[in-house]
């Protein structure tokens, strides 16, 4: 689409205003507790037109003047339908009450009324947090990156892993923001448990595609989470004692219907965690949500909120170690008038990663801080035709790495690896327009610009080549500097720029059925560096500049949706390629590399897919089958004729490229107090490289390898099993508590997380070894409210 | 370091299990393997060995041994040629009293099969001595390792690289950066040894190539699973082919000063 086509489109829809509409507004609250609901549904169902909530439960339509019936829906939630003159602005809250039967949640938000269809947002997934809860999973502890992982398009390195790979991309790729701020690590001991706590959290979205023009910085996906604002009624609780963990939440009112509070803290037992080895060994996380929010007055609120956890291992007093994240963010709610919504966002953001090594008298600690400024303004012109506009800004501090010595007997030199600094701007248009009954459009697009700020001590290069080719012996190999500068943090050393177009559209085929189809650039400035086969918590994070350029990725989808009584289907095609996608010289040592760009080259990745969703709905037996057939993969050619690159310049998997991803989601209510899931997954062995021969070097059986991950693991599979319990399922004040059973790995699958080859010790001999994580797996978790 | 401390944290928080399995591997064609590490120990004979091989399939027992090669180390400068001879009685290993100097430029030369194998240059690289063995108590998870302390006192004003090698095929390759100068300590765990037999540690120079060749081959022949591997790839050593390129040897060619010290264990 041309930039001037845009602006006609835009201008057409602004003298599309008719002189007689009048503005309805409000925001949507559960009863109960008066938490704003994210994504109710309002419909005026005689102009067959509506809107949904935004992150903060508002909603604005504006309409001719009349009398309307409006109905306000929201996914487990009765219906209420509300008669409405419109003869004037007209501000109305609507309080909804949880349904009485609770047939919800195991059912994602979008396409749950026609509306949805219309809405030219595709590639999304939204899960609340008591489907989330609801989905058996290992130690009995609900997680949300493990409930993604069953979603289309999304999989895993497998148990052990951090993070998640959403079509095909790295996990480095996704944005995961809470509360509007940004997470570095998703992951508590090594992927066992996502740093999410369940019970904290309000609503996810996940976005694959069609991303839309708010978010930026990553090219592979959004994960969007928000936290609970906290009861503004009266105090409660609730909880859950887990085999390995447990947690509570306590939430009340700071001032009846205006104020609210939300604490929340959740802890593995250290000891037991580690059965297996003596008391002195300790491993172990613990994480803290807190969130409070008020309402100044009907057109102002505010919202604090903090996220703290850290995981801890300590190995005989020789190895300490410990990471994880800081958020704190305070944001502004402001109604400029009943069609422009604002929100302010001031949030700081941090990733630490602390080691302390005996052995050698080391300490060490790297990290990533962060403020960002974002301003956020939806402007709801009428009923056809909606704006959102928007500035992000983001100062980041990177320390690669400090380390020192830990004692004065130690032998270590304190060394300061240079502190990286940039700048990261946004500015953001989208636009929302019905243009019939049956077509409606979101485009926009995002302006960034990095710019990558002085530092103490920049290497240069001759010819700015920092990687050499050895031509005798085909290898590539770190070059030393010629010099080095010094310039100042107030600096800008190398900016980059870009536009990044965003658009989708919706074709309504009819009542049940549309056709939607989205194109978007993505830029990312920030590039984390890994050589693994999963990102470790040890993996830095690095900025674009001279020596790395920002990965810019291109991804076109389209989609058919259908919705039916109680079933809905999806199905959506994508093909995405990303360039600036960094590599690795062999043998590459990232962790405390004082000068990475040495070891660096540039490459670039694609990857494309069919995706499959059919869900089931509604009635006793719920839940969903989604399946993805894709491929994902990476090239690094040569620089030049002369030079093979990586793996001699041909394509190769990524590791995380999953030709089949089947999973299988199900519930079943048999009565009022038992209530049944299952869940079943099947993916394709992730891509290895196996050994093609071996030969002895100074003692030593070293293996030669066929080309990169061009084998792979056997398939995964497995299946899990869970019952909930409710004794008193009528009782819905005082102490509620559930039991719940279940059972990971029913059939005892031995999955491979990787193989490995060695010689055996006591033969002599080669053989490979399967390494596999968790075998069956019972748990019992006890969960409670009051 | 990155490896061994992932590989500690795996260790305490898996509740994992490995098995051996059956898995069928291609076998590429077989090339020629070059272990010729040169060491030069003023306190000991200076007799070097080179030992020649062809790489086999993965999991062929029977070692391939190359008899008939010409092995040859060459003084650039000057052009000295320094013959190796083929000892029939290990096949594979070429061996000749040969004492390394410093600054001094020499290459490995070896036809075998119609082809010239030839190393980049090298020199003999220096390390320094082990000040102290001394033994510990600490142990890596409470098991029956007995820990060692080793000191050494690195030189000022160049840049070390250093090859330990505990025996029992266990290396472990360190550079000097973080300690430049200093005297240095740092703990080894023995699971091979016990109480009564003697630990046996040497130290070898090299320079940054042989350093970073040294790293990916321990990285790869480290035992046990490790979920955060690096995608393995052929390691190429100092050594090409110039008859025919693409056909690469492996292995590599070092010349270092090496000094080794023991200790009693209790």
């Amino acid at each position: 689409m041309t930039i001037r086509y845009f602006y006609l489109l835009f201008l057409f829809g602004v003298f599309g205003f008719s002189q007689n509409q009048y503005t309805l507004s409000g925001t949507v609250y559960e009863t109960e507790g008066q938490e704003t609901l994210i994504g109710a549904n309002i419909i005026i169902p005689e102009l067959k037109t509506g809107t949904t909530t935004n992150e903060y439960g508002f909603y604005s339509i504006t309409l001719e003047a009349g009398t309307y019936e409006v109905a306000v829906s929201y996914i487990g939630f009765d219906s209420q339908i509300q008669t409405i003159e419109l003869n004037q602005n007209i501000t109305q809250n609507f309080s909804i009450s949880e349904s009485v039967d609770r047939l919800d949640e195991v059912v994602l938000e979008t396409n749950v009324e026609r509306v949805n269809i219309k809405s030219p947002q595709m590639s999304v997934n939204a899960l609340t947090a008591n489907s989330i809860k609801q989905i058996p999973v290992v130690f009995g502890e609900a997680d949300v990156i493990k409930a993604i992982t069953l979603l289309p398009g999304v999989s895993n390195g497998g148990e052990g892993s951090g993070g998640f790979n959403v079509r095909g991309g790295s996990t480095d790729q996704n944005l995961i923001l809470l509360d509007e701020a940004t997470l570095f690590n998703s992951s508590h001991l090594f992927g066992f448990f996502s740093v999410f706590n369940p019970d904290a959290i309000k609503n996810i979205k996940l976005y694959k595609g069609g991303i839309p023009a708010k978010y930026g910085g990553r090219v592979a996906s959004v994960l969007d989470i928000y936290q609970k604002e906290g009861n503004k009624n009266e105090f409660h609780g609730n909880g859950g004692i887990g085999l390995v963990a447990s947690r509570v939440l306590l939430e009340g009112p700071l001032k009846k219907e205006k104020g609210s509070f939300l604490l929340g803290g959740r802890s593995t037992y250290a000891h037991l965690f580690l059965p297996l080895f003596d008391i002195e060994n300790i491993a172990y996380f613990y994480d803290l949500n807190t969130k409070l929010s008020y309402r100044l007055d009907p057109n102002n609120k505010i919202y604090l909120s903090g996220y703290f956890g850290r995981d801890v291992f300590n190995v005989s007093n020789s190895f300490e170690n410990t990471y994880g994240n800081t958020v704190v963010n305070f944001r502004w709610n402001h109604l400029f008038s009943d069609q422009l919504f604002s929100n302010l966002s001031l949030i700081y953001s941090d990733y630490y990663y602390g080691l302390d090594l005996n052995f050698v008298g080391f300490e060490w600690n790297s990290g990533i801080q962060n403020m960002n400024i974002k301003y956020d303004l939806k402007h709801y012109l009428n009923d056809r035709y909606s704006l959102e506009y928007g500035l992000h800004s983001t100062y980041y501090t990177f320390n690669p790495g400090i380390i020192q010595p830990n004692g004065p007997t130690s032998g270590i030199n304190r060394e300061e690896l240079t502190k990286k600094y940039a700048f990261e701007n946004a500015i953001y248009l989208d636009v929302k327009q019905q243009l019939s009954d049956k077509l409606s459009l979101s485009y926009g697009a995002r302006l960034s610009s990095f710019l990558r700020l002085g530092q103490d001590e920049l290497n240069s290069y001759t010819n700015n080549t920092a990687v050499g080719f050895n031509p005798n012996l085909q290898i590539y190999e770190s070059i030393a500097p010629n010099g080095s500068i010094q310039t100042s943090t107030g600096s800008v050393e190398k900016s980059f720029l870009n536009i990044e177009p965003r658009v989708a559209a919706s074709y309504v085929l009819n009542d049940n059925s549309a056709v939607k189809m989205s194109y978007n650039r993505m830029a990312q400035y920030l590039h984390l560096l890994s050589n693994t086969t999963a990102p470790t918590p040890l993996d830095v994070w690095a900025p674009s500049g001279k020596y790395i350029q920002p990965q810019v990725l291109d991804q076109v989808a389209v989609g058919y949706f259908k919705n039916y009584t109680n079933y809905s289907f999806e199905v959506e095609a994508f093909y995405k390629k990303t360039k600036n996608r960094i590599d690795y010289i062999d043998g590459a040592n990232l962790i405390a590399n004082k000068a990475i760009e040495q070891v660096l080259l540039n490459g670039r990745s694609r990857a494309y897919g069919l995706e499959v969703l059919l869900r089931k709905n509604k009635g006793r037996f719920k839940g969903w089958l989604a399946y993805t057939l894709s491929k994902s993969e990476q090239q690094t050619p040569g620089r030049n004729a002369s030079e093979p690159g990586i793996n001699n310049g041909n394509w190769y998997n990524t590791p995380f490229d999953k030709t089949h991803d089947l999973s299988i989601t199900s519930s079943y209510e048999l009565n009022e107090k038992w209530k049944l899931n299952a869940n079943f997954l099947f993916q394709s062995g992730q891509p290895t490289t196996y050994p093609n021969g071996q030969y002895v070097y100074n003692g030593l059986v070293i293996p030669t390898y066929e080309a990169r991950n061009s084998s792979r693991l056997p398939a995964y599979h497995r299946m899990d099993v869970s019952a909930t319990f409710n004794p008193k399922p009528e009782k819905n004040k005082g102490w509620q508590g559930e039991w719940v059973f279940s059972i990971y790995n029913l059939y005892n699958r031995k999955n491979a997380q990787s193989l490995n080859f060695r010689q055996n010790v006591d033969t002599g001999r080669n053989e490979a070894l399967k390494l596999s994580i968790f075998g069956v797996i019972g748990a019992v978790t006890y969960n409670f409210k009051f | 370091m990155k490896r061994f401390i992932l590989y500690i944290l795996l260790g305490c928080t898996l509740t994992a299990c490995e098995d051996v399995i059956e898995l069928d591997l291609d076998t590429a064609p077989a090339r020629l393997a070059i272990d010729a590490q040169l060491k030069m120990n003023p306190n000991e004979s200076s007799t070097q060995v080179i030992i020649l091989s062809l790489t086999t399939g993965f999991y062929t027992e029977t070692p391939n041994m190359v008899t008939d090669a010409l092995v040859n180390i060459i003084e650039v400068d000057n052009s000295t040629t320094h013959t190796f001879v083929h000892d029939t009685n290990t096949p594979g290993h070429y061996t000749l009293a040969f004492a390394p100097n410093f600054n001094t430029n020499y290459k490995l030369q070896i036809t075998y099969d119609n082809a010239v194998y030839e190393s980049s240059i090298e020199q003999l690289v220096p390390t320094v001595q082990i000040d102290n063995l001394t033994q510990g108590t600490e142990t890596l998870f409470g098991g029956d390792e007995i820990e060692v302390l080793v000191t050494i006192t690195d030189e000022d004003n160049r840049d070390d690289f250093y090859i330990f090698d505990f025996g029992y095929n266990n290396f472990l390759a360190t550079k000097d950066e973080f300690y430049q100068g200093n005297a240095f300590t740092f703990s080894y765990f023995f699971d091979d040894l016990d109480a009564g037999d003697t630990a046996e540690i040497s130290v070898y120079g090299a320079d940054e190539r042989y350093f970073n060749f040294m790293t990916a081959v321990i990285e790869q022949t480290e035992e046990g699973g490790d979920p955060f591997k690096t995608t393995p790839s052929t390691v190429r050593g100092n050594i090409y082919n110039t008859t025919n390129p693409s056909h690469y040897p492996m292995g590599y060619f070092s010349i270092g000063e090496t000094y080794s010290a023991s200790l009693l264990l209790e």
